[in-house]
């Protein structure tokens, strides 16, 4: 029988230690390993391509959910997390199991169960349930974490110059590069902090931090440009929200 | 309202200046109008204790209605109309009284109608200055009723922010530290014991924190140190803590709970925030014989560190120093080389006493 490769993600060595030390006894658990950050996971994730991931959300730099957005489907996930109210009502109404700390063996080994039981067929309908329930209701985001190869880029929000729309992914221009996002421009609108982005166009929100001047151009249609000399179209709308915004 | 114009103590010094009106009034009379003396007395007392009557009328008219909500023309309005009413009446009743009073004395009430018109002149005066001085009274008890239920709203939202802050990490503190807790149990019961005493220890401590107290340096590190030797055990040698303390600081007098917050601020955006070791420094010492400084620093990641949320705790903590001491600019944040410091001067005495010097 094929054993259940997991990986172990948390920042607190005794967090970690205790998992591994309940999945000893576990004769069908093959532990790749431990990771205490985001970055670390990732490599580990893309290197061994585990079934099951033992999650934190509270971390430094990337935080749990922020890793389950960027990292390759395919594990399930079983959350772990001392107190974090928003989460956990996203978990409560989705299938992925989650661990509050302190938790008892019992509730590991049934946690554990229930991983085992979806195993052959590692579905993310509710990973993907709970990802949709939690952009709903974010606002003032402060970061963005995009990846490049097995790499995750950290994006602090002051740094993005405009977000822009391609088919079904956003382009997250950044003074760090450029990176692509597969949200909805709706959830950017919505997350972004209100007071620096302003969607300008259908296709395109930007950061009044970079903008430099706006100019007429057709009938209807004005031109925002960068600092950067970047020049970007600006619908009726947007020019209306970005007058409003201004004055 | 009644009862505020029946307090004896105001009704005393209402009497008290009329008795010194109908005074000089009897005077005026007596010397300058060459009147004898019972109608000099009987002239002066029926005049002012009718005033003074009316005037305790007018004087529960501006306590019921106050000066609010009301526009300034149909105050004026009314206060005309009060005026005119108060001294036709007056005029009325004791020039009434008075022929009934002094009937046979054709020599005072041709002198009555003689100086008729000079005494409604004097009434409107009354009723001007007794207005008036209603007026400032009741409008100054008012402002500082307002102020003191401004004061009374700072403060309970001063406490919400307070509360809220503690909340946002004491929660995560707790049950993190539980299961690392948890997890000592497994091969280190002798340490888990101790981890469980020391939070214990802290708990018991912010939970009795009334937030106005006075402590000690020596009391306030000590539980500050359980705080990071807790914090110390859940991310190991992630987290390293320096202490530079002073030896004579010890018994340095300060609000209770002033440098917790501050030292959570500087764990949060320390060692929660950072993927590899990271560390807090403690110091303390004596700038001058009066003056302690005590300086927390942490290292911190401006790229990915939110900028928001230090604010709120900073300022917090600031204006709390300020109502303690009375002074303000004690703390101040210092930003150097990725290090972030709080600096704050701790007086020798708190406003209340120095207040005694």
């Amino acid at each position: 029988m094929e054993k259940i490769k997991v990986i172990i993600i948390d920042d607190e060595p005794l967090a970690r230690k205790i998992i591994s030390g309940f999945l000893a006894g576990e004769a069908d658990i093959d532990l790749c390993g431990e990771c205490e950050n985001g970055f670390d996971a990732m490599k580990m994730i893309s290197a061994t391509q585990p079934d099951l991931l033992f999650l934190d959300i509270q971390m430094p730099k990337v935080d749990g959910f922020e890793l389950l957005e960027v990292m390759p489907p395919g594990p399930e996930v079983i959350f772990t997390t001392a107190y974090d109210q928003y989460a956990i009502r996203a978990f409560e109404n989705n299938a992925v199991d989650y661990l509050l700390k302190p938790f008892s063996r019992e509730r590991f080994l049934q946690a554990l169960e229930k991983a085992r039981q979806r195993m052959p067929a590692g579905r993310r309908e509710g990973l993907k349930a709970m990802q949709q329930q939690l952009d709903e209701s974010r606002t003032d985001l402060r970061r963005v974490v995009a990846r490049v190869g097995s790499k995750i880029h950290v994006i602090p929000v002051e740094s993005i110059c405009y977000v822009e729309a391609q088919d079904d992914y956003v382009m997250i221009h950044s003074t760090a590069g450029n990176f692509l996002k597969e949200k909805t421009m709706k959830y950017f609108e919505q997350a972004l902090p209100q007071e620096d982005f302003l969607r300008i166009h259908r296709s395109c929100i930007l950061n009044l931090q970079y903008l430099q001047s706006v100019e007429a151009y057709a009938k209807d249609t004005h031109l925002a440009i960068l600092k950067s000399g970047e020049k970007l179209k600006v619908s009726a709308e947007g020019y209306k929200r970005l007058r409003e915004r201004l004055s | 309202m009644i009862s505020r114009v029946f307090r004896s103590r105001n009704l005393i010094t209402y009497a008290t200046a009329w008795v010194v009106v109908m005074f000089v009034h009897f005077l005026l009379l007596l010397l300058i109008y060459r009147l004898n003396f019972q109608d000099a007395i009987a002239d002066s007392m029926v005049y002012n204790l009718c005033f003074a009557l009316i005037g305790i009328g007018l004087w529960m008219i501006v306590e019921f209605t106050g000066m609010a909500g009301r526009t300034i023309r149909e105050s004026w309005v009314q206060y005309v109309t009060m005026g005119v009413l108060s001294v036709f009446v007056w005029d009325q009743g004791s020039t009434g009284l008075l022929g009934l009073l002094r009937q046979e004395n054709t020599a005072y009430l041709s002198f009555l109608e003689e100086t008729r018109t000079m005494r409604i002149v004097s009434g409107a005066l009354y009723y001007l200055i007794l207005m008036a001085v209603l007026i400032i009274l009741v409008s100054r008890r008012t402002l500082v009723q307002q102020k003191q239920r401004e004061d009374l709203l700072m403060t309970q939202l001063r406490e919400a922010e307070l509360n809220m802050l503690k909340s946002q990490i004491r929660p995560h503190f707790l049950f993190n530290s539980l299961n690392s807790i948890s997890a000592l149990t497994l091969d280190d019961p002798e340490k888990a014991r101790e981890m469980v005493v020391k939070l214990s220890d802290f708990m018991r401590y912010s939970l009795t924190f009334q937030g106005e107290s006075m402590s000690t340096l020596s009391s306030e590190l000590y539980h500050i140190r359980l705080f990071l030797d807790i914090e110390k055990v859940r991310f190991g040698e992630r987290l390293l803590v320096e202490y530079d303390i002073c030896e004579t600081c010890g018994s340095w007098p300060l609000p209770s709970m002033i440098l917790q917050p501050l030292i959570e601020n500087a764990v949060k955006f320390g060692v929660y925030e950072s993927t590899g070791p990271s560390w807090i420094r403690v110091e303390a010492k004596l700038k001058s014989p009066v003056m302690m400084q005590v300086r927390i620093s942490n290292p911190f990641e401006a790229v990915t560190n939110q900028k928001r949320g230090t604010g709120t705790g900073l300022a917090n903590t600031s204006r709390r120093l300020a109502t303690v001491y009375g002074i303000p600019g004690l703390l101040s944040p210092i930003t150097e080389n990725d290090i972030f410091t709080v600096q704050i001067n701790f007086p020798q005495h708190g406003k209340d006493q120095s207040d005694h010097h």
